[in-house]
């Protein structure tokens, strides 16, 4: 869910909250405070009709007090001539008053019996009742009882009244007490709680209202409007509380009672009514808060789009860093602070990924220029070292060397000399790695070097190294070597040893390490005096050399080649492969097998070995100028082997025609790999065999015969090589296989 | 493989000593050519040639079709025991006139 919805829900879940306490207090507060109200308002009108009835009732009391001086004076006989003026008076006195009467007290009659007169309204006349004794007994009547008990004037409680008034009524009673103190008779007034229905209706104080009359126990008297069945429900409420619900209407009924008369003045006021108000204003309300709730919601979720917005373009912008692309320009937003602060802390982002990039470039090119410069260095320190494959025909000797360097450059090295005599050679191990090694190592070559086409012997070899870099060598380097040079025609190995890892000799007697006497490394104690050792070496010898990259070589389990393992293999290879450069390189195979191609130090090989003299191996590049070699060579086998003069041109002829054929005439020549060119002296036979990698190439293919017959204007330029290969060889050969082109030709001498 | 070359009325004598092979011949065509063209006759005297191989061969013959196109002969004499033998196997003792 997006923040802004989210958000927006929030505000309409608080705005729905308040919404509803804002209906509920208005339900309840102010319909509380509009019944309160209501309640007061009718209290205040009942109060009103209390003291208005309370006045009346009093001027009702007043006018029947009025009349005692005259009752007072009457005794019974004079009474019954005067009752009639006197109640007459009375009644007119109010109109409130529905009938009067004087009610003797039996007692105080000669008789002893009842006698009262009873004047009453019937419509627009007046009527006087004689009454007592048997059609009414009035002693036994509340309100004659109860003023002539307390000895003054007292309302009675609401009656009905049968035999005089014949109506629901109060009296008034005024006991008369004589001038001898005895009480002679009761002056009366009636009012009918019928007169009060005028009051009762002045009292409806809302629309619905209903008014009426209780006695003080609860009991319903009278009622506006006549609805008497409602009223019963009404006077209940008097009892039990103040609202009473009738016919699904609420009502809030208020009781004023009226002392002086023994009544209670009832209102039962609708609440609906009561609370006109909270009605009239509840829809309206509503209304309002229904707009403002969906106004809010409104602008709340245009407010929060808005301010989503740059959000949204900083989102985008973000992605687009994401991507790669830095050169965007981050969106401004002023409109909010935190916004602009993201969009800024972005910006800055952006700006310190670019700074960091063209860091980095600025490294990477820095480093390029270092590795670029390694490069330089290594391919100078290559170019240092003589070929890896070297034979010296006259003197019978191959040579093979192998070196691969950890780091770019390194400090192993191996170097040979070519004397008229003897071949000299040194392998020699830097101590310490890198371009220091390889500075001391190129030191050391030009010393040996130097040193070597001098012709001198192997011990002072090394004694001037070793007193040159003593001399100068504030680091402390020092050199492990060995130097010494093979003579074919003393057919001798002279060897001088400093501190450097036995060589491995193969002769007739055996494979085994050289035991040279120990001799400390060059570089550390000027004046050494290093020693040298004289070794028959004759055809079939090898020497094998090597630096501690070899038998140092760690497998993966940590645990060294070792130099028994390592005169195993050396021997296996040595007995197994057909040329020192197989050796060399089935050596190097091995330790990379068992180091899993992971050695740490450098590693130099280097593979001497005397061959018989009964035939040439030779390697030659794709030039012609290979064939001067080649055919001094064939020139010095012929001397050695003493072969005939016209045989040694003739194979000369043989080879250079071959070898020039494959040169010139291959279609797709592989230059990679040079031409073997191989020769055997078999039985007064030379067997010539030459192999080249190029494409299938059968010279003998388009061999077609020469006429030479032919005058000069007709002759070939071409077909003459193959033409006189043919004439003179006994036989010629040539087979395909294993990607070699493979010619044979065999000469008779 | 030297040359030495001598000029004798309109007769030019080349006179060729050691081996003419593939890697003197281009040097013996180099050298011939420089000559210039041929007012006369020439004469190589092969006594002190050692060797030749077919790419020597191929030098005689061009030299040949130049000095025939010129209209004048080319002779080779003195050829030694060593070369002899070459010259008669591929029919070029007839080609020079060798006696």
């Amino acid at each position: 869910m997006n923040l802004s919805d989210k958000l927006s829900l929030y505000v309409m879940y608080v705005s729905i909250g308040v919404f509803i306490a804002i209906i509920l207090i208005v339900e309840f507060y102010a319909a509380k405070s509009e019944s309160e109200q209501a309640e007061h308002i009718t209290r205040l009108l009942q109060t009103e009709m209390v003291s208005n009835l309370d006045s009346r009732f009093y001027a009702v009391e007043q006018n029947v007090k009025r009349t005692v001086p005259e009752a007072r004076l009457l005794d019974i006989a004079q009474i019954k001539q005067h009752t009639g003026d006197i109640l007459k008076i009375l009644l007119e006195s109010d109109s409130i008053i529905e009938g009067c009467g004087i009610a003797m007290i039996p007692e105080a009659t000669p008789t002893g019996r009842e006698w009262m007169e009873y004047l009453c309204r019937d419509k627009d006349t007046v009527t006087l009742k004689q009454l007592g004794e048997t059609d009414y007994n009035y002693t036994s009547c509340e309100w004659y009882r109860t003023p002539l008990n307390l000895g003054e004037g007292a309302w009675s409680k609401p009656y009905e009244d049968k035999g005089a008034g014949e109506c629901l009524m109060v009296t008034y009673a005024l006991p008369v007490v004589n001038a001898s103190g005895e009480t002679t008779c009761e002056v009366t007034a009636d009012i009918a709680i019928s007169m009060l229905d005028e009051e009762l209706h002045r009292l409806i104080p809302y629309p619905g209202s209903y008014s009426f009359i209780l006695t003080k126990d609860g009991e319903f008297l009278e009622g506006y409007p006549q609805v008497q069945q409602d009223f019963p429900s009404f006077a209940s409420a008097f009892q039990t509380g103040k609202t009473v619900t009738m016919n699904g209407t609420e009502f809030i009924c208020t009781f004023t009672p009226v002392e002086s008369i023994n009544i209670v003045i009832g209102t039962a006021s609708p609440r609906h009514s009561v609370a006109s108000v909270t009605s009239r204003i509840r829809l309206p309300l509503l209304l309002i808060l229904v707009i403002g709730f969906i106004l809010l919601i409104a602008v709340v979720r245009m407010t929060l789009v808005r301010a989503m917005q740059p959000l949204k373009r900083l989102t985008q912008s973000a992605i687009d860093i994401g991507n790669g692309n830095f050169d965007i320009v981050i969106p401004e937003t002023r409109r909010y602070a935190d916004l602009s602060r993201l969009g800024e802390a972005m910006s800055f982002m952006k700006d310190s990924i670019n700074r960091y990039i063209a860091e980095i470039k600025e490294n990477t090119r820095a480093r390029e220029q270092m590795e670029s410069q390694l490069r330089i260095a290594r391919d100078i320190q290559r170019s240092l070292l003589p070929a890896p494959e070297a034979t010296f025909t006259s003197k019978r000797l191959r040579l093979s060397a192998f070196q691969e360097s950890a780091l770019e450059v390194g400090g192993d090295l191996y170097d040979y000399v070519d004397t008229d005599k003897s071949l000299y050679f040194i392998i020699a191990d830097v101590s310490g790695k890198g371009i220091p090694a390889a500075l001391m190592m190129s030191y050391v070559k030009s010393l040996f070097h130097f040193a070597a086409q001098q012709k001198l012997q192997p011990s002072e070899i090394v004694a001037r190294i070793n007193d040159n870099m003593c001399a100068d060598n504030p680091n402390n380097m020092f050199v492990t070597l060995q130097v010494g040079y093979i003579d074919t025609a003393a057919e001798k190995l002279v060897i001088s040893n400093a501190g450097h890892n036995p060589a491995i000799l193969r002769s007739a007697l055996g494979c085994s390490y050289l035991n040279l006497p120990a001799a400390l490394a060059v570089g550390i104690l000027p004046n050494f005096p290093y020693t040298q050792q004289e070794i028959p070496f004759v055809a079939g010898d090898t020497l094998f050399m090597y630096t501690d990259g070899l038998s140092e070589a760690e497998n993966p389990q940590k645990v060294f080649y070792g130099q028994e393992r390592l005169l195993q293999t050396v021997t296996t290879a040595i007995s197994t492969q057909p040329s020192t450069t197989a050796i060399v390189a089935s050596i190097g195979d091995e330790i990379k097998k068992y180091s899993a191609n992971n050695y740490s130090d450098d590693i130099t090989m280097l593979c001497l070995s005397a061959f018989p003299n009964d035939g040439i191996s030779m390697q030659l590049r794709y030039d012609v100028a290979e064939l001067e070699p080649l055919m001094t060579a064939i020139r010095e086998i012929g001397i050695s082997d003493k072969w005939d003069a016209d045989f040694v041109k003739k194979i000369m002829l043989v080879a250079e025609e071959a070898v020039t054929n494959i040169i010139h005439h291959s279609p797709v020549p592989h230059p990679e790999e040079p031409i073997e060119f191989d020769l055997r002296n078999e039985n007064e036979r030379v067997v010539i065999t030459i192999q080249d990698h190029g494409a299938e190439f059968n010279p003998l293919k388009h061999d077609t015969e020469v006429d030479t017959t032919l005058d000069w204007e007709q002759r070939e330029i071409g077909g003459l090589g193959i033409f006189l290969m043919r004439r003179l060889s006994e036989s010629i050969g040539y087979r395909y296989h294993n990607h070699k082109n493979i010619l044979t030709i065999i000469l008779k001498s | 493989m030297t040359l030495e070359v001598e000029q004798k009325d309109n007769i030019t004598l080349i006179k060729v000593a050691g081996r003419l092979d593939t890697l003197t011949s281009r040097d013996f065509d180099k050298q011939v050519g420089e000559l210039g063209d041929f007012r006369g006759d020439l004469v190589i005297d092969g006594a002190k040639m050692e060797y030749i191989s077919s790419a020597g061969l191929r030098s005689f013959i061009s030299l040949l079709k130049k000095v025939k196109d010129s209209g004048h002969t080319l002779e080779v004499v003195n050829l030694t025991a060593d070369v002899r033998p070459i010259f008669d196997m591929t029919g070029f003792s007839s080609l020079f006139n060798l006696k």
